[in-house]
């Protein structure tokens, strides 16, 4: 069932707790009450259209968009990219890194532990690179031209800058973050010897593959609406102002 | 039993959503991953390592020779096609293992499916997928694990690069690990090799 705007809040939760973090991500308290969406998103200054498209394909791989995401100004997407990072990193990660410390107390051996704690520090320093170059080069890239896409100036050092590095160049270096995550996923799934606190090592999992499906949702929406998207933008801005 | 994974790569929905839903009703067989493209038919092979690649042949580029897929599908008899070819053209789609035709009824495909899953129906096909690691298998991953290079282990092991390169991927797809730091854990966790060998 797909979520829409006049639909209680209360009911898209019980519907998918799984959004609990998207939602506040939005800047969306609980204790909605008995508002609908459209009524939340007013109260909290969120974009509505934008809310319904976003939880909506979080939810449901087949969700078919009802608005063109296209529509949707760079900076919005960016925004939210950008709450999704600081998810990650300030909530996701310090909660996964809690929880390895306190699975190093439930094993006799300590040696698969300190495996899995060096593995996952350095999934980390991947992911958090990863994150800085998106937040430090890339996202101030696609603000910009979709700045001088809005003005309509031409901007000729942006027209070179377009030359020497696009989003296309973007997209191909997007790097496999995924592939740690996967395979400390299989590791522990597969070959961890037993342990003494099986819920927490089922905690930790569970943990990891809410991870996984955000990131992956994450990178739909990077992959699927923002590169094609300043792609396009690059393009008419080339077309416009090397002809000239 | 071990389920039976299958890829689908098809680009219309309905028909793509209708021969899904024929495998996940087949008993051990489960699609592991649809695709509407071949964008990234390799690595979701190399992620999933399925068991069955169903294609529509359609969605091979024109340049690119669909043997070139089989080759990365490691066996061609696992490959199947979904078409709309008549039959008299169908010749050229004899390197398919089978052909599931639009025109089929669910009964047939389903058969098609059952034949090409249960290999005592059909004599030809006798291969078994061991996630069991080769003893050669286990000598390259722990050269990996001690941080050598595809060019070094093969120095070492009298091997092409290929063969390694080969090799590598095999390890992978048994063990569902694909970095070299989560391949020394499984090799340190496996008595491979030592914590302290490592580097």
């Amino acid at each position: 069932m797909n979520i829409t705007h006049d639909m209680k809040m209360a009911d898209v939760i019980h519907l998918n707790y799984s959004l609990l973090p998207v939602i506040t991500r939005f800047n969306i308290h609980l204790g909605f009450g008995d508002k609908s969406v459209g009524e939340v998103c007013e109260d909290f200054g969120v974009n509505l259209d934008f809310f319904i498209e976003i939880t909506n394909s979080f939810i449901d791989d087949d969700y078919i968009p009802q608005k063109d995401l296209n529509s949707f100004p760079v900076k919005l997407i960016v925004d939210y990219l950008h709450k999704t990072h600081t998810y990650y990193l300030e909530e996701k990660l310090p909660e996964l890194l809690s929880m390895i410390s306190g699975l190093s107390e439930i094993f006799d051996n300590p040696e698969p532990i300190l495996l899995i704690k060096n593995f996952f520090s350095e999934y980390q320093q991947e992911l958090q690179s990863h994150i800085e170059r998106e937040e430090n080069i890339v996202h101030p890239y696609v603000l910009e031209i979709e700045d001088s896409f809005n003005q309509n100036s031409k901007d000729s050092k942006l027209v070179e800058k377009i030359k020497t590095y696009s989003i296309n160049d973007f997209a191909k270096e997007h790097d496999n973050v995924e592939e740690k995550l996967y395979d400390l996923k299989n590791i522990i799934i597969k070959y961890l010897p037993p342990c003494k606190d099986k819920a927490l090592c089922n905690r930790f999992l569970t943990e990891l593959f809410r991870l996984e499906k955000d990131l992956n949702a994450h990178a739909e929406l990077e992959d699927k609406v923002l590169i094609p998207k300043v792609a396009k933008m690059e393009e008419l801005l080339l077309e416009k102002y090397t002809k000239i | 039993m071990e389920r039976l994974s299958f890829i689908v790569a098809e680009k219309s929905y309905l028909i793509r959503k209708g021969v899904v839903s024929i495998i996940n009703r087949i008993e051990g067989a489960m699609v592991v991953k649809e695709m509407d493209n071949l964008g990234s038919i390799n690595s979701e092979i190399l992620s999933h390592n399925p068991d069955f690649l169903v294609i529509n042949p359609n969605l091979i580029p024109k340049t690119e020779d669909h043997r070139n897929f089989h080759i990365k599908m490691e066996l061609s008899e696992k490959v199947i096609a979904i078409s709309s070819v008549s039959p008299f053209r169908k010749g050229m789609l004899s390197s398919f293992r089978e052909i599931i035709d639009l025109n089929d009824s669910k009964e047939e495909i389903y058969q098609k499916l059952k034949s090409v899953i249960n290999p005592e129906l059909t004599p030809s096909a006798n291969y078994v997928v061991s996630s069991e690691l080769s003893e050669r298998e286990k000598t390259i991953l722990t050269h990996v694990a001690k941080g050598l290079t595809n060019k070094e282990i093969a120095e070492i092991l009298f091997l092409s690069a290929h063969t390694v390169i080969t090799h590598r991927k095999n390890i992978t797809n048994k063990l569902g690990i694909k970095t070299i730091s989560g391949l020394t854990i499984y090799a340190i966790l496996n008595n491979l090799i030592k914590m302290e060998e490592v580097r």
